[in-house]
């Protein structure tokens, strides 16, 4: 084949953040391939440094407009590991209907507002108006709806959250308030079915790629990993000294990119809902489980485009799980409790959770109330490489296609990471020679 | 009685689109002057989002930066219809989604407000994380203009 390609995508659209897909190929052969992040660095890391050990939680929300409840939970937890500080049990449910609440905002906006349209041909949701699907966007807004006001009710605000403090929770829902969560989720379980009805009579749009990879997320004996567990990995299996989680997370930079990228075993690795599934999908709820055999998606999956499978899957799952946790708390009547206090004032602690584009980790350290280094490891920096060495494998499949189709799959594969890059973009060393 | 929503639309860090959010957050300040059926509202960027906030009003008013082809810190106060906003046009803020659409979804919901639009003729809207001059000059007319507007209208 000799043909001549040029395609330079300035921005991806439908992604948190600008990121760049150049391609270019003369007489069949392929120059170039570059997924880009052009975006400034943010240095959040080095704002942390000098602040009380309180607001390093507000502080840190705030690397990322989506998952502001994610980092807010990433930073208690390292803030209460340094300070050896150990939460209630009616905290600790709380903090996971707020990660169900997150995960159930983020992937419904992704996979409805910003992934569907790709499936039925068109350039964003608001075609959709007035078109036979206008009914399965109506049932997502509606989702979006119920997810945002969970997420306000346990946190305060449906963003940045509020209620979220070390140590515990500044305050906490009501009973009425709860029951009519409980409702909410329940009549949403229906809507949420004919929702994934829709995306599975177009799943044949989903591109049949697939590249062999390693996925990495948090795994737990007792349920599907999202607050807590240990790190794990489809390629090495269970990694319990989280403390020592760079072993896993391996940074490094490179040119093309103001984020870093990440390898382990393997020259890339994959975080977020797809190395949830591929690791833990055994341990989702029955529902969840049902939508999953609708797509007959199975674990170990190699394709990433089926990444918003495995968000759609698990938004059904934390659903039913939220349900689980509302449960509980009405079963032991909730009641105003006071944040538990710090038994020192220095220490060194990590915090990992999933959010939902993967696994996230903040490394606090403190001394005398105040954080003196810090380090947070954001999901798409994990991904970029990924991204990178799927184009590469992914272009010379398609390069049969005409120039405009190559150009959306290749941005079709952008956003199934669902890259957030504003928030990957970090410190970066210069060294001037 | 009726619920009203004054939100203000914008990116501070990019000069004179800013102008939404400064006016809200001065007049939020000033909340206990008005109606206790107004809320003040930060929209930031506004996006789909918007869409659950209009489902908590009965009438809505924007303020935002608009290019209405006027000098720096002009200003105009319009319904936002279909006369006004042909599709040519619809892109009349800057910010990502056009509200026409997300006010057509709305219809779609049964949710439309009333949406009125206060819109600010900014000068530039580069990277910089304060208005010009020229606006920052008229800030104070833009707000004793809107609290009028509200006042007398809404």
């Amino acid at each position: 084949m000799s043909k001549d390609l040029s395609i330079n995508v300035h921005h991806v659209t439908r992604v948190e953040g600008h990121g760049n897909i150049v391609v270019d190929v003369k007489k069949g052969e392929i120059k170039q391939i570059q997924w880009q992040v052009p975006e400034a660095p943010r240095f959040f890391e080095a704002m942390l440094r000098g602040r009380h050990y309180d607001e390093l939680r507000p502080i840190t929300s705030r690397i990322c407009g989506i998952c502001s409840i994610g980092h807010s939970l990433a930073s208690l937890k390292a803030t209460e590991d340094a300070l050896d500080i150990k939460i209630s049990t009616q905290s600790q449910i709380l903090r996971r209907l707020a990660i169900n609440g997150e995960n159930m905002q983020s992937h419904i906006l992704h996979v409805g507002y910003l992934a569907v349209p790709d499936l039925l041909g068109v350039g964003s949701v608001f075609p959709l108006v007035g078109s036979k699907h206008q009914d399965a966007l109506l049932k997502i807004v509606k989702l979006h709806r119920i997810s945002n006001e969970m997420s306000d009710l346990i946190c305060g605000r449906t963003t940045h959250p509020i209620r979220l403090i070390v140590g515990g929770f500044s305050m906490v829902p009501n009973k009425k308030q709860l029951m009519d969560l409980r409702k909410k989720l329940q009549d949403s379980i229906k809507p949420t079915k004919e929702v994934a009805e829709v995306i599975l009579s177009v799943a044949d749009k989903i591109p049949d790629f697939t590249r062999e990879t390693e996925y990495i997320g948090l795994s737990s004996n007792e349920e599907y990993a999202l607050y807590d567990g240990y790190i794990n990995s489809t390629d090495t299996g269970a990694f319990k000294d989280y403390k020592n989680y760079t072993k896993m997370m391996q940074e490094y930079i490179v040119p093309q990119s103001t984020a870093k990228y990440a390898k382990h075993a393997r020259k890339s690795y994959m975080v977020g809902a797809l190395a949830r599934y591929n690791l833990n999908s055994k341990q989702l709820h029955p529902l969840a489980q049902e939508v999953a055999k609708m797509f007959e998606f199975k674990p170990i999956c190699f394709n990433p485009f089926m990444n918003n499978i495995a968000q759609l899957v698990e938004f059904v799952h934390n659903i039913e799980d939220s349900i689980i946790q509302v449960d509980k708390l009405l079963k032991k009547e909730i009641k105003d409790e006071k944040p538990i206090k710090p038994k020192k004032d220095s220490g060194q602690g990590v915090g990992v959770v999933e959010v939902p584009r993967g696994i996230l980790v903040h490394d606090y350290t403190i001394k005398n109330n105040k954080c003196t280094k810090a380090n947070c490891i954001i999901p798409t920096n994990q991904n970029h490489a990924n991204i990178q060495h799927d184009m590469e494998e992914f272009v010379p499949q398609i390069l049969d296609k005409s120039e405009k189709e190559i150009e959306l799959n290749l941005e079709m594969l952008v956003r199934a990471y669902d890259p957030c890059i504003s928030c990957s973009t970090h410190y970066l060393k210069v060294k001037f020679v | 009685m009726k619920k009203i929503g004054i939100i203000g639309l914008g990116n501070p860090l990019r000069q004179d689109d800013g102008i939404g959010i400064i006016l809200i957050e001065k007049l939020t300040r000033k909340k206990n002057n008005f109606a206790e059926n107004i809320e003040f509202i930060d929209g930031g960027t506004g996006g789909i989002s918007l869409i659950h906030l209009f489902a908590k009003f009965d009438i809505v008013l924007l303020i935002d930066a608009v290019d209405l082809n006027a000098k720096p810190g002009d200003y105009k106060f319009f319904k936002i219809d279909d006369k006004v906003c042909s599709d040519k046009n619809i892109n009349f803020t800057t910010h990502e989604e056009n509200i026409l659409n997300v006010l057509k979804l709305s219809e779609k919901i049964d949710e439309k407000p009333e949406v009125y639009m206060f819109g600010i003729q900014p000068k530039t809207t580069d990277f910089k994380n304060k208005l010009t001059k020229e606006l920052e000059h008229k800030t104070d007319l833009l707000l004793s203009k809107l609290e009028e507007k509200i006042k007398t209208f809404l």
